[in-house]
């Protein structure tokens, strides 16, 4: 046996790594595949089991955006539109520039009846104009404002 | 975790650190303020009653007086600069009316609270009653002990049973006494060396005590002291003391008999930095129990520190003992005897002192030298001859060395110019020493125009004879150095050196 | 791949979470136990004096083994104040490890020493003194002028011709306090269980007024550099090391100002060559040794001796300083890993040497990596604002809590800086020296790791310039 396989700094360290290894990627739940099947589900347009996955998956990791983000989809999708502003809102409240999360809040308020932020859809357009769902939601805004 | 929740506690943790910084800030400052004007406070305190502490010593003032001025001080800093003062005027003719005082003050009743708890009022009895009415034992239990033992508590202790030893000899004793139950070693250091300054006749047993203690086998404790403090304490008693000390050194223990002895000795040593000690200085059955037993005690460590000891004798007894000490099978006592006839009160020790010169163990024949070379010119005078004819090698080193730490190569080398028999011993001891090549002095010598030239001169003969490849470098050295008159000797007896050699090649 | 990156990112964030939590962790177990044992210590020296020891013929002799290398602008004043230290007996070797300078003629002048001939006596391995250098007029003081081996065996051979039971490492730009050596022998004699080890205070001289090499005046450097560096010291020998000594955990007495005693040192071999930094292998080796001879020994820390050291001015002897100092902590649990988690060692194999290994000797290398890929993490988006400010709170925002505490701790203690500017100076210091000082460590010290792994083990020369002496006034 080599010495450094011997050497308890070495074999310490090892542990260590390990325990933290083992905890991160096998001991700690893991949200990626409840996430992933919610993915598939919702471009199925089974938009109630995708929601319950992304539930699942959000229990487990509450602060990955990604998880969020589709939650508030499917309960867009589902017309729960105060579900989906609980989670868009949250979204932007960890990633304020969130494309998809700001995208989604608008088109919440533009589906429940409510003011739309015209600002942030602005902002959008100017950053992603060629994004074909901003520039629907902008000509959306436009029109409820009467401007082309 | 949510990490809205995460950033809430991350704004907390900033608060709370920030918040603990800046009482830390505060405490800070605080606390140099506070000290500040403790100090100011101190100084005018003592700038305020150095006077009254001066007349009161001075018998100036009553005790009454002094109290009633003295009590004004009220503050702590105030009460510790008169606490400062009036110790530091404490010396054996002021030490009673001081500690009267101390009294009167108050103060020794509030040391006495914080060393002794809930004893305070029996021990501060016995020792108004100058200790005829006994103290009240410490009660004790594990629980409690180990609270005691805890720094939180013991220091503050050790601090007023400190104070209090600082006292009158007979009240000091008191406390002294009391203080030894404590159930933390670091009081039971105060009280330990609180007895042995005081040398109080009633302070010895608890001291031996102590002692026996440290040096027991059983696990260590917190509460015990370690044997130096004991050793350290016991050693401030005097030779007036030294009949009490008998019992002890009948130990059946060799570990304490040894301790004791050497406590013994160093008793010794210092009475006799002052003057020389004899006989009469001892009492009978130390005397005896020296000679008779403790000589031949059977712990080598035991005769070892002996020989010191009979050493002071200066008697004929004395000189016996030593001379088997001297050759005693273990090297330590021999060493140690050696040491002890360092002395000009043994003449007929010198023989044997020169016989450890040849010791198998160096650390005895370095003493040896050493005490020769202490012991006068005749002493020393016999320590060159020997050296000069001497074929040991380990011996010629050790004298060396001694010639050396000494200075008195110097005087051999000033011996070198002085002609008739004293120049040819020191020459004689020049040679040894260039036949055990140790000759750095020598070349120092030999290349420092300074010294003088005859001696110089003189010292190059021990170089060319008998030569050898060091000398004839060395010759070689000074011949090139062009040093007057050194360099043109040198380069003379080089050409005999050369011419020498160039014969017996030929031969 | 993207997902990859993240997950990695993930994984490095927690070993990085921890890291830091385990560390904090320690070190305010570490301040807390200090902050009691340091006070309770102070108010007892305060009080309690040395005089008994000063005065008393059972206070062993010492010896003061000074390993000089090119030294000969402050080695007279050092070996002066030396001379004149408060205590019964002692003696004074001084080692010339090959200087190039004038080191060992300042000596000779300066006291009239004469070459000599000892008997050398090398109980220790270490390479053959060229010469001895002796006054009668100066018996204490011994001049042993020897080929450049590197500080461990100029220690050696100053212990084989020591003649003292306990000796000294002073460090030839240092200056200890006049009580210095009474303070630190005063636990060895003190306790029963025999003490092998009293380790003392180090303080940074930088900005003192130095005087016939004593300390007259204490003041604080002007430079950040060395201001963060007094709050460092008095972090290190306030918490660390008084904390360690309270759990018996004592690993680390610095090279600077430590009482050894001798029979020990040589039973375990003396002070090694293997290691940069043989002040902390000496100390392994120590507790190595008697812990196989099953002798009970104690190792204590006292926080009332103070040395002065002068602390390096530029970041670039800083750096050198560090990388060794991490290069030397490497390599000696590397030597002494058996020692790690064995019970057999008590404390220190079950805390004190992990400690040092883990969190200490590599964990540098963590923070390093720490210090540069969380706000990268949170650049790029892979780590949410709150989770990166919690790993930089705790990265950096809970060091001035400790840091804070240790100058809380000196106020409380040891009092050496007199005035209240002073304090609050170090208070500031202490913020600040997270933001930025404390990092900048942390990168030194890992490129000492690093050197390690790759194997490369040069001893770095940390140039100093010398304690600035005023005249007599």
């Amino acid at each position: 046996m080599p010495e450094w396989a011997k050497n308890r700094v070495v074999l310490g360290l090892l542990v260590f790594f390990s325990a933290v290894g083992v905890w991160e990627f096998r001991l700690k739940p893991q949200f990626r595949p409840m996430y992933e099947q919610g993915i598939v589900l919702y471009q199925r347009g089974r938009y109630l089991e995708a929601l319950r996955e992304f539930e699942r998956a959000y229990a487990l990791a509450p602060n990955q955006v990604e998880i969020i983000v589709m939650a508030g989809w499917s309960n867009l999708k589902l017309r729960h539109h105060e579900e989906a502003r609980f989670y868009f809102q949250r979204a932007l409240r960890i990633e304020p520039r969130n494309v998809e999360a700001q995208l989604g809040a608008a088109l919440v308020d533009w589906q429940s009846g409510r003011a739309v932020d015209e600002k942030r859809v602005r902002a959008l357009e100017s950053r992603y104009p060629d994004d074909p769902a901003v520039r629907a939601m902008a000509a959306a805004v436009r029109s409820r404002g009467g401007r082309k | 975790m949510l990490l809205e929740d995460i950033a809430a506690l991350v704004v907390w943790l900033i608060v709370a650190v920030t918040a603990i910084n800046l009482v830390f800030l505060g405490s800070v400052v605080y606390r140099r303020v506070v000290r500040g004007r403790y100090f100011r406070e101190k100084d005018e305190a003592r700038g305020r009653w150095q006077p009254v502490v001066e007349q009161f010593v001075r018998w100036e003032l009553s005790q009454g007086e002094a109290a009633a001025r003295l009590g004004e001080a009220k503050s702590e800093a105030a009460q510790d600069a008169v606490r400062e003062m009036l110790l530091a005027r404490t010396m054996p003719e002021t030490c009673d009316r001081i500690t009267a005082l101390f009294f009167a003050l108050g103060a020794a009743e509030r040391w006495g609270r914080a060393a002794f708890g809930k004893r305070a009022p029996g021990v501060m009895l016995s020792a108004l009653s100058l200790g005829h009415i006994p103290f009240p034992a410490r009660q004790g239990n594990r629980l409690g002990d180990g609270l005691q033992r805890m720094r939180l508590l013991s220091v503050p202790r050790a601090v007023a049973v400190d104070a209090l030893c600082r006292l009158a000899p007979d009240f000091a004793e008191v406390f002294a006494l009391a203080a030894l139950e404590d159930a933390a070693g670091e009081v039971r250091r105060v009280a330990l060396s609180s007895l042995g300054r005081n040398r109080r006749a009633a302070g010895m047993g608890p001291l031996f005590a102590a002692l026996a203690d440290a040096l027991s086998k059983e696990p260590v404790e917190e509460r015990t002291t370690s044997a130096r403090t004991a050793k350290a304490a016991l050693v401030c008693y005097g030779l007036e003391h030294l009949r009490r000390f008998v019992p002890y050194l009948r130990s059946p223990d060799p570990e304490f008999r040894f301790y004791v002895v050497d406590i013994v000795r160093e008793i010794c040593a210092r009475e006799s930095r002052t003057r020389e000690l004899g006989r009469n200085d001892f009492p009978d059955e130390l005397y005896e129990q020296f000679l008779d037993a403790l000589a031949g005690d059977e712990s080598a460590d035991v005769r070892a520190r002996s020989a010191p000891v009979i050493a002071q004798f200066h008697d004929l007894r004395g000189a016996i003992a030593l001379r088997h000490l001297l050759r005693d099978e273990n090297e330590y006592v021999r060493l140690h005897a050696v040491r002890a006839a360092a002395d000009p009160g043994y003449p007929e020790l010198l023989p044997v002192l020169l016989e450890r010169m040849t010791d198998r163990r160096w650390r005895v024949r370095e003493a040896a030298v050493r005490a020769l070379s202490g012991l006068g010119p005749e002493a020393q005078q016999m320590l060159f001859r020997e050296f000069a004819a001497s074929l040991d090698r380990y011996e010629s080193e050790q004298i060396t060395e001694e010639l050396q730490r000494s200075g008195l190569i110097r005087q051999v080398l000033e011996g070198l110019g002085a002609g008739g028999a004293r120049a040819q011993l020191a020459l004689a001891v020049c040679r040894r020493m260039v036949a055990v090549g140790r000759t750095a002095l020598l070349r120092a010598f030999l290349m420092e125009d300074s010294e003088p030239a005859e001696a110089r001169l003189m010292l190059l003969e021990a170089f060319a004879a008998p030569p050898n490849a060091e000398t004839a470098g060395m010759l070689e050295e000074i011949a090139l150095s062009g040093r007057h008159p050194v360099g043109a000797r040198a380069a003379e007896l080089l050409g005999e050196l050369r011419g020498r050699r160039r014969a017996a090649g030929a031969a | 791949m993207h997902d990859r990156v993240l997950v990695l990112f993930d994984y490095v964030n927690a070993v990085i979470l921890v890291y830091f939590v385990l560390t904090n962790a320690t070190y305010t177990l570490l301040m807390l136990v200090s902050l009691y044992a340091v006070t309770m210590h102070s108010k007892y020296a305060a009080r309690i004096g040395n005089q008994d020891l000063l005065d008393s013929p059972v206070t062993p002799p010492v010896a003061l083994i000074v390993p000089a290398h090119n030294e000969e602008e402050g080695i007279v004043p050092t070996v002066l104040s030396l001379l004149e230290l408060e205590y019964p007996e002692k003696e004074l070797i001084v080692v010339d490890d090959g200087s190039s300078d004038g080191t060992a003629s300042r000596l000779v002048e300066r006291f009239g020493l004469q070459a000599a001939d000892f008997i050398y006596r090398p109980r220790l391995k270490a390479r053959a003194p060229l010469g001895f250098f002796y006054s009668p007029e100066y018996p204490q003081l011994l001049l042993i002028r020897k080929e450049n081996g590197g500080k461990a065996d100029a220690l050696n051979v100053g212990i084989n011709m020591a003649r003292s039971p306990y000796f000294f490492s002073v460090d030839a730009d240092s200056i200890i306090e006049r009580q210095g050596v009474l303070r630190l022998m005063a636990p060895v004699l003190q306790s029963r269980i025999p003490t092998v080890v009293s380790g003392g205070v180090v303080r940074i001289a930088n900005g003192c007024t130095v005087r016939e090499g004593k300390i007259v005046a204490v003041d604080l450097p002007g430079s950040w550099l060395e201001r963060c560096q007094v709050v460092e010291y008095i972090r290190t020998f306030l918490f660390g090391r008084p904390g360690w000594n309270f759990l018996h955990a004592t690993f680390i007495a610095s090279g600077a100002f430590c009482l050894l005693h001798r029979e020990s040192v040589i039973g375990a071999g003396g002070f090694a060559t293997d290691t940069v930094t043989e002040d902390i292998d000496v100390i392994a080796s120590l507790h190595r040794s008697l812990r196989a001879k099953g002798e009970p020994y104690r190792m204590v820390f006292a926080t009332d001796p103070i040395c002065w050291t002068e602390a390096p001015k530029e970041v670039r002897m800083l750096a050198r300083q560090r990388r060794r100092w991490q290069l030397g902590l490497l390599q000696t649990v590397m030597k002494h890993n058996d020692m790690i988690f064995n019970p057999s060692y008590g404390a220190l194999g079950m805390m004190g040497l992990p400690f040092h290994a883990y969190i200490e000797a590599v964990g540098c290398l963590v923070e390093a990596l720490g210090t540069v890929l969380i706000p990268f993490s949170f650049l790029v988006g892979a780590m949410p604002l709150s989770l990166f400010l919690l790993l930089m709170f705790l990265a950096v925002g809970y060091g001035t809590l400790l840091s804070t505490g240790s100058v809380l701790m000196e106020e409380a203690t040891i009092r050496r800086y007199p005035k209240i500017s002073h304090v609050v100076t170090l208070m500031g210091y202490a913020l600040i020296e997270n933001f930025g000082y404390r990092q900048m460590t942390a990168f030194f010290r890992a490129q000492g790791a690093i050197q390690y792994l790759t194997g490369r083990r040069r001893w770095e020369t940390v140039r100093k310039s010398g304690m600035k002496q005023v005249a007599h006034a």
